[in-house]
């Protein structure tokens, strides 16, 4: 594996700023960097293009404004670790993308966003679809530096559970009468 | 803890460690009785438990191989992943969410109730409420379920307050905070609920009752168990009279033993007890055991289930808190009018962010979903829990190629919805949006059921010997010595959440078992 480079944890950590994600190529490694940071992960099997537009995609599928590119980006680097195992899913990668210039007839990329979101609508169901989608359930959602963006607030029990942490803090509508929800002892 | 001899004919061997074999366990070691408890996964404590829902899943789910067919839409979306049970020992009561309410009445009489429905194979249960009140009210005291024995109801968390608000607005009489086999104080050596939040990952505080740290324990203290975990049962073995003679199982190193038995009882949940009865076909039994009915493995059953999600202007912060305490029981009773037999519970539910994302509508994607997830935080819950129908061809068979780790077929689970259970789902939708939109939602969304938690019936109950597989105590029909103990013993679903009555099963057929063995009869 080429992918020694990769800090996820060190890459997370510099979720404070707003940042653009960029693919770079140089001397033939591709890597996703993010200047600011000092950070950047080389890419093992994905070349500069399909990592472009594996990350326009990934945020395509799951849209959130307020997360950064980056957040994607984890998610390309999870299917280019993936491929660098496997060469069946490197080549579905590489199809997948190859196959989306084709429907737009040029750079995929390149055009309006209901442009293509309506591709990915016609290739929905493909392998290569549900490899790029099922990697962003996981890479995005399951990514504990994310949580707090989407208020979840994780593993309680070492806290003391929320007995005392608002498990019933609810102020916006009535509360219910004791003989359905007495009080905690 | 005892050692029992491989060679030793004398003991009760049990299959399971959950709801059914743990406390099937405890009560013959109460009474005396030598017992093998077979357990396929590992013996973990209360510490292993983690808060984190992707690891906890791989650590007690059942993963071993399975397929599916069928037009339910777990076949689609988990074509793998019939059901979300566990293999651990303390089974699937690590991980179940501790509702804990007796099956009414008119459930237990199926067929009279409901009359013919076409495709549906109904019979009435052999025993009725009656017969299982005194052990419904022994399964309550030992298991410490709320609103009974005194035992006040847990306080409600965010999630509830929502549910409440709006099942009232709706007129909903019957709403409160549920009947659950959770502490709401201390009980029984085990802490009060902290309010953890996640009941589905082993509960930290030990306030949920579980066979792992309540039956087992109890169980070993009389000298009587014999406790093997990591021990996958393949085959039941029998004797040249049909009686059922021992078991062979592979240790964790994949050595083969056979455990020699008075009495074999099974409870490895609905998918891997007919299995192993099918998996254990002989020349004698060429179908399986206890199989003369051709019913084993049939009438599948996993609840008509569903869930309903909404979005709020203000924070609710869902999975806070119990998970499932919270309960509208109004809708559990039989009534035509609504289209469809039978009834159903709605009840509190949530999932962490990760299995939100997994399984609030596999596969899909899009700004409708994210926008979805994007709430979060704001977001309430409800799991649909009711009857479903028993069918002939929803059955639990073997593969006719792929093979597990142990070169035994692996089960196929076939499951077509029911056109009663499309309606009583549909029915369930529209109640549950109507919940949420009278408490001031935002948006509702309907999420399909996940892979099954109450597998059910796939071994039967039944008065007559061609209609089941066992008889009211789970014995079955063919051979005297061979028990069925876990809720593949359901004759039909009802609406309540299972493990009560499992639990309730269990602790009569312990009686049934040692009267039986006291008369030379087994």
């Amino acid at each position: 594996m080429k992918n020694e480079g990769l800090n996820r944890r060190q890459f997370l950590c510099h979720s404070g700023k707003a940042l653009a994600g960029v693919v770079v190529a140089s001397s033939g490694v591709v890597s996703l960097v993010f200047p600011a940071t000092g950070w950047s992960a080389p890419l093992a099997v994905l070349d500069e293009h399909e990592s472009k537009t594996l990350l326009h995609m990934t945020r395509l599928l799951y849209p959130h404004d307020a997360v950064e590119d980056k957040f994607y980006a984890v998610v390309v680097k999870a299917l280019d670790t993936d491929a660098s195992t496997a060469e069946d899913k490197a080549q579905q990668l590489k199809e997948g993308v190859k196959n989306l210039d084709k429907l737009a007839n040029g750079n995929w990329r390149e055009l309006s966003t209901d442009k293509r979101n309506t591709m990915l609508k016609n290739i929905e169901g493909t392998a290569f679809f549900e490899q790029v989608r099922s990697k962003c359930i996981t890479g995005i959602y399951n990514n504990k530096e994310l949580w707090p963006h989407f208020g979840y607030e994780g593993a309680s029990a070492k806290h003391g559970g929320y007995i005392n942490r608002g498990f019933n803090d609810l102020d916006w509508l009535p509360e219910p009468p004791e003989e359905a929800s007495p009080k905690a002892r | 803890m005892a050692n029992i001899d491989f060679n030793d004919n004398t003991a009760v061997v049990i299959i399971g460690s959950g709801a059914g074999g743990g406390t099937l366990a405890n009560e013959l070691c109460q009474k005396g009785i030598k017992v093998v408890l077979l357990e396929a996964g590992k013996h973990l404590s209360i510490a292993d438990f983690v808060n984190d829902e992707w690891p906890s899943f791989s650590q007690l789910a059942w993963l071993d191989k399975r397929t599916t067919s069928g037009n339910w839409r777990v076949a689609k979306d988990f074509p793998n992943l019939p059901a979300w049970i566990c293999k651990t020992v303390g089974g699937t009561t690590t991980h179940w969410a501790g509702a804990s309410l007796r099956i009414q009445d008119h459930e237990f009489r199926a067929e009279t109730h409901y009359g013919k429905i076409d495709g549906a194979n109904l019979i009435d249960w052999p025993i009725t409420l009656n017969d299982l009140e005194p052990y419904y009210a022994r399964a309550e005291d030992k298991m410490g379920v709320t609103r009974t024995n005194g035992i006040p109801g847990l306080p409600g968390n965010n999630n509830f307050k929502v549910m409440y608000a709006g099942a009232k607005k709706l007129g909903y009489k019957e709403v409160h905070t549920g009947r659950m086999a959770i502490n709401s104080r201390p009980r029984d050596g085990r802490a009060a609920c902290q309010q953890i939040g996640f009941c589905f990952q082993g509960c930290k505080s030990g306030a949920k009752w579980s066979t792992l740290y309540t039956e087992i324990p109890a169980a070993e203290a009389t000298g009587q168990l014999d406790l093997r975990s990591e021990s996958h049962v393949l085959q039941i073995k029998h004797d040249a009279t049909g009686k059922v003679s021992g078991v062979l199982y592979a240790d964790k190193d994949g050595a083969q033993h056979l455990q020699q038995a008075r009495i074999v009882c099974v409870a490895g949940n609905s998918i891997e007890s007919p299995r192993l009865l099918l998996n254990s076909a002989s020349s004698l039994y060429p179908d399986g055991l206890a199989n003369s009915s051709g019913q084993v493995g049939r009438n599948y059953m996993r609840h008509t289930t569903g869930s309903v999600y909404a979005t709020f202007e203000k924070p609710v912060h869902m999975y806070r808190g119990t998970t499932m305490a919270g309960i509208i029981a109004d809708e559990n009773r039989h009534d035509t009018r609504r289209g469809f037999a039978g009834g159903y519970e709605m009840e509190t539910l949530s999932l962490g962010l990760p299995f939100m994302a997994a399984f609030l509508d596999p596969g899909s994607s899009g700004k409708k979903f994210s926008d979805a997830l994007e709430d979060y935080a704001h977001m309430a819950g409800m799991w649909i829990v009711g009857e479903d129908m028993p069918q002939e061809n929803n059955r639990v068979t073997l593969h006719a190629t792929e093979k597990d780790q142990h070169g035994q077929p692996v089960p196929n689970v076939h499951f077509d919805d029911h056109k009663n259970d499309i309606a009583m789902r549909n029915h369930a939708y529209q109640q549950g949006k109507l919940v949420y939109e009278a408490a001031g939602a935002k948006t509702v969304l309907e999420t399909p059921p996940y892979p099954s938690t109450h597998n059910l019936g796939t071994n039967r109950m039944s008065a007559k010997a061609g209609d089941g597989v066992c008889n009211g105590f789970g014995q079955t029909h063919d051979i005297k010595n061979l028990f069925i103990s876990d809720g593949s013993q359901f004759t039909t679903g009802a609406a309540e959440n299972p493990t009560l009555t499992i639990v309730t099963l269990a602790i009569r057929q312990a009686d049934y078992i040692a009267a039986e063995m006291n008369n030379k009869n087994i």
